[in-house]
């Protein structure tokens, strides 16, 4: 039923976004969004959200899933659950793929808050996606049987954020909840919308597919609050609160003296603009990316990205690719940031 | 800004003498008026898309006491003004109930008190019985809140069906009043036989109910309600309240008892019985709301709900369209309210322009999912009939013509538009939007700066539906346009009386005074006559 074959495949991000078309850029703080649009929307697929997938726990990472609907489930990459209850809340370390009425268990997955015992109940939760700072960490990891494996992952984060150094989530989620909650409103889907690629601080940090519109339009909210949200959180605790005009941002000129050059003066800063978007775009679709398989089951199969500046999963109907994650390596980011800092002169 | 200032208003409000005000009281005012508006006109007490119920019932807090602190007669005042929400009146009731009076404030003593009146007599009734239930935690038990208390539970008409709906409500809010022990002796006597009681119960039952009433004969029809209120259900004889004894063993017999009562009722004495057959035994009780909310549950239930659209609010008929789907009922019912709301407006304009934020964020947070585009939708039709010509466009740049429903979507690109309603040279530009721009952040207001240095004056509006409490206020676009609060069309008054309070905070607060007093029986000739004694 399920195979695990270990192959590696080389393609472009270009082609992971095939089908695609870029959006006008929005961007409020120090982070952009470059929404990807499409005329696919493959409605085969459902997320936990839109599917309506139960959740529950039955041992320390072992997180299961049921798909009630009459789609193919896709669980996005580091999909996970915090409750309400007095339970151990768990994510899972990779993507994943439930079939119509199946129910599957996944021992890979992680406790992402400690000193709390208890199993979660099954039932329909609010879904969530790990913070940035986590997910790589939580890539690495995503073969090893482990429930502790992001403890010590999540205890640097809470610290970073001026939290207590403890592994759990519960309390960065709960102390930033009226902050990540601006980022929902501030972005927003838009129409035929299935991905999207997220700049914080002018660079890229991560790529986003899914296979329609809903499937989008479903998982978006726990993307841009928990994932996203968290790493523009983080890089305006280190920069301050006031970001510079990101690179994308071209600022009217001055001495305009009528509404008709206004209006041209508008048409010709939003053009640069989107000129400038697709700069940064560009740079990155030609790379070449190895990826490995990881298990086929009913002819999707879903592949782990090994590339030096993002980390991440896929999944393949055939040739096709249907739902993408990736995300930047922290050690590419910082490298990015020296690199983009001007020479030294006197 | 005078433009919107209507010229009859500003000729007929007397200036009101501010002498009791020190400075720099007077020279806060039209700020904290203006913070006091934006944040009355929207607050729901609720989360919103971007706060939490207590940063919100924070932020109000602090707003609400600034005003009060320059002067208790303005803010109460305030409390009357078109368009606020209940909630506001009810965080201002209780805040003038429970701070006593010290000298200097435009009302006197009895002015303010006919406000509070008139506050607790136009609150819904869910909304006074939990204002009575915060006076009650606040420990706010003062004559005057007794007062307001006992006759507005007593003396109402609709007594009988509060004692079955707000039963344990009523029951605390009477014992707030009375205090334990004389709640618990005008409940033992009530409990007797009229013909039983001796001149000492009938002097207590005299003090403590029949003064509070209209008329005295309405004594045992109250004291039934008031005994029952307190759990007596022996020799019932008013309609509600035996149908609500009996229901517990029959349930057809609680066909008179408001829906929710009886489904309470259903679910505790009678597991096996369904909601839908509540739902058609009590169809004829629904309150208003009631048959709105229920429109899609009684189709459900195959049970036939009469829906009346010119019942409801615009606000409240572009929520029911969005969920049920507008039909021509609706529409016809949104042009005529849309009309008599604008003929209400004190300024009627020769060309409006309107853009509408039509993003996916106006749909709202799941509390209050779709009232941000609602309220934008109702406020787009009064505007757009408040002008001989009106041109309304969206964020996606299509035009948006009044009562057409427009599903929210996309993101929130608000500057083309800007300039394309410019382009038409309208006399005013509203924007109705939740402030939330992002494509990108700030272009808006980049647009609006240099639209001033070019030097067309164009009168340009932000009107919100949103209070985000974050910014104690409103977000706002540009620091170049006005903005205003709005939860419904009626409250375009609160901002042009902000614009006022900015251009002369003496004519202002007589604008206020003369707006607001007459509602309650004074009027600002009197009030000016009570000012010039000493």
């Amino acid at each position: 039923m399920t195979t695990r074959r270990r192959k590696t495949i080389t393609f472009t991000l270009s082609e992971a976004l095939r089908g695609t078309e870029a959006g006008r850029i929005q961007s409020v703080g120090y982070m952009q969004v470059i929404p990807l649009v499409s005329d696919l929307a493959d409605e085969r697929f459902v997320s936990p959200v839109d599917g309506g997938a139960e959740a529950w726990t039955t041992d320390y990472g072992a997180l299961h899933f049921y798909n009630p609907s009459i789609a193919i489930l896709i669980i996005p990459c580091h999909a996970g659950y915090v409750v309400k209850m007095a339970v151990q809340d768990h994510a899972m370390s990779h993507a994943g793929i439930v079939p119509s009425g199946w129910q599957r268990r996944f021992t890979t997955a992680m406790c992402v808050q400690d000193s709390q015992p208890g199993l979660i109940r099954r039932g329909n939760y609010r879904m969530t996606i790990l913070p940035f700072p986590l997910r790589e960490q939580a890539m690495e990891l995503h073969r090893e049987k482990n429930y502790e494996k992001l403890w010590d992952g999540i205890s640097l984060f809470n610290q970073e954020m001026g939290l207590r150094a403890q592994s759990n989530l519960g309390y960065f989620l709960y102390q930033f909840r009226k902050e990540l909650d601006q980022f929902v409103a501030e972005f927003e889907c838009i129409p035929r919308q299935v991905g999207a690629i997220i700049l914080i601080n002018d660079q890229v940090v991560g790529v986003e597919r899914t296979p329609s519109p809903s499937f989008w339009k479903s998982i978006w909210p726990a993307l841009i609050r928990e994932c996203y949200g968290s790493l523009a959180l983080q890089v305006a605790r280190s920069r301050g609160e006031h970001p510079p005009l990101p690179k994308t941002r071209v600022p009217l000129p001055d001495g305009i003296d009528s509404l008709a050059k206004l209006s041209e003066a508008l048409a010709q800063v939003s053009g640069e603009e989107e000129r400038r978007t697709k700069l940064i775009v560009r740079e990155l679709i030609h790379e070449k990316i190895r990826v490995v398989n990881e298990e086929v089951l009913h002819g999707l199969k879903t592949q782990t990205i090994l590339h030096p500046h993002f980390v991440g999963q896929v999944i393949l109907d055939d040739e096709r690719v249907v739902y993408a994650s990736l995300i930047a390596r922290k050690k590419w980011m910082k490298s990015k940031e020296w690199a983009d800092t001007k020479p030294f002169t006197i | 800004m005078d433009e919107l200032i209507p010229a009859a208003w500003q000729a007929k409000v007397p200036a009101i003498s501010l002498a009791h005000l020190s400075p720099p009281q007077r020279e806060s005012l039209p700020a904290v008026f203006g913070s006091f508006l934006d944040a009355a006109g929207t607050a729901m007490g609720r989360a919103t898309f971007y706060n939490t119920q207590e940063e919100q019932e924070q932020a109000l807090d602090v707003l609400h006491s600034e005003l009060f602190a320059v002067d208790r007669g303005i803010y109460a005042a305030a409390l009357l003004l078109p368009g606020l929400t209940d909630y506001t009146r009810q965080l201002g009731a209780v805040r003038l109930l429970a701070n006593r009076r010290t000298d200097g404030s435009v009302l006197s003593p009895q002015q303010e008190m006919m406000v509070l009146e008139y506050l607790i007599n136009h609150l819904p009734p869910q909304r006074m019985f939990k204002t009575f239930e915060l006076l009650r935690e606040g420990r706010v038990n003062n004559a005057r809140t007794r007062r307001l208390i006992l006759r507005k539970i007593l003396a109402d008409k609709r007594l009988e069906q509060w004692a079955v709906k707000y039963r344990r409500k009523a029951a605390r809010a009477l014992e707030h009043a009375w205090g334990k022990r004389t709640a618990s002796i005008v409940c033992s006597i009530l409990a007797k036989d009229p013909a039983v009681r001796n001149d000492q119960e009938k002097h207590i039952l005299a003090r403590q109910i029949s003064r509070h009433l209209d008329h005295e004969e309405a004594l045992d029809r109250v004291g039934e309600c008031v005994a029952f209120v307190f759990g007596c259900e022996d020799k019932l004889t008013l309609g509600r309240l035996k149908a609500y004894r009996e229901a517990k063993t029959k349930l057809e017999r609680g066909k008179n008892l408001p829906y929710e009562v009886l489904e309470g009722i259903r679910s505790q004495f009678h597991p096996d019985r369904t909601s839908a057959e509540v739902l058609e035994l009590t169809k004829g009780q629904l309150t208003k709301a009631q048959k709105m909310a229920m429109q899609r549950k009684a189709i459900e239930a195959k049970v036939k709900v009469v829906f009346d659209p010119s019942r409801y609010d615009p606000v409240r008929l572009y929520v029911y369209a969005f969920e049920m789907g507008m039909t021509k009922a609706i529409s016809k019912q949104l042009q005529i309210k849309a009309g008599e709301s604008a003929r209400q407006l004190p300024v009627h304009f020769g060309h409006v322009g309107i853009l509408l934020d039509s993003s996916g964020s106006m749909l709202g947070h799941e509390t209050q999912k779709l009232r941000p585009i609602s309220v934008a939708l109702a406020m787009r039709d009064m505007l757009s009939c408040a002008g001989d010509k009106a041109t309304v466009v969206n964020t996606s740049g299509q035009p948006a013509p009044a009562f057409q429903l427009i599903e929210p979507s996309g993101e929130t690109l608000l500057a083309p538009g800007l300039l394309e309603l410019l382009h038409g040279q309208p006399e005013v530009v509203f924007v109705l939007t939740d402030g939330y721009e992002n494509t990108p952040a700030g272009r808006f207001g980049e647009v609006v700066r240099t639209v001033r240095e070019i030097g067309i004056e164009t009168p340009i509006y932000q009107v919100t539906p949103v209070f985000a409490a974050e910014a104690q206020g409103l977000r706002v676009l540009s620091d170049a346009v006005l903005t205003m609060p709005l939860n419904k069309p009626e409250a375009l008054c609160l901002g042009l009386l902000k614009a006022m309070f900015a251009l002369d905070v003496q004519r202002a607060i007589g604008g206020l005074l003369g707006v607001t007093l007459p509602l309650v029986g004074i009027s600002v000739k009197e009030l000016m006559k009570s000012e010039e004694k000493p």
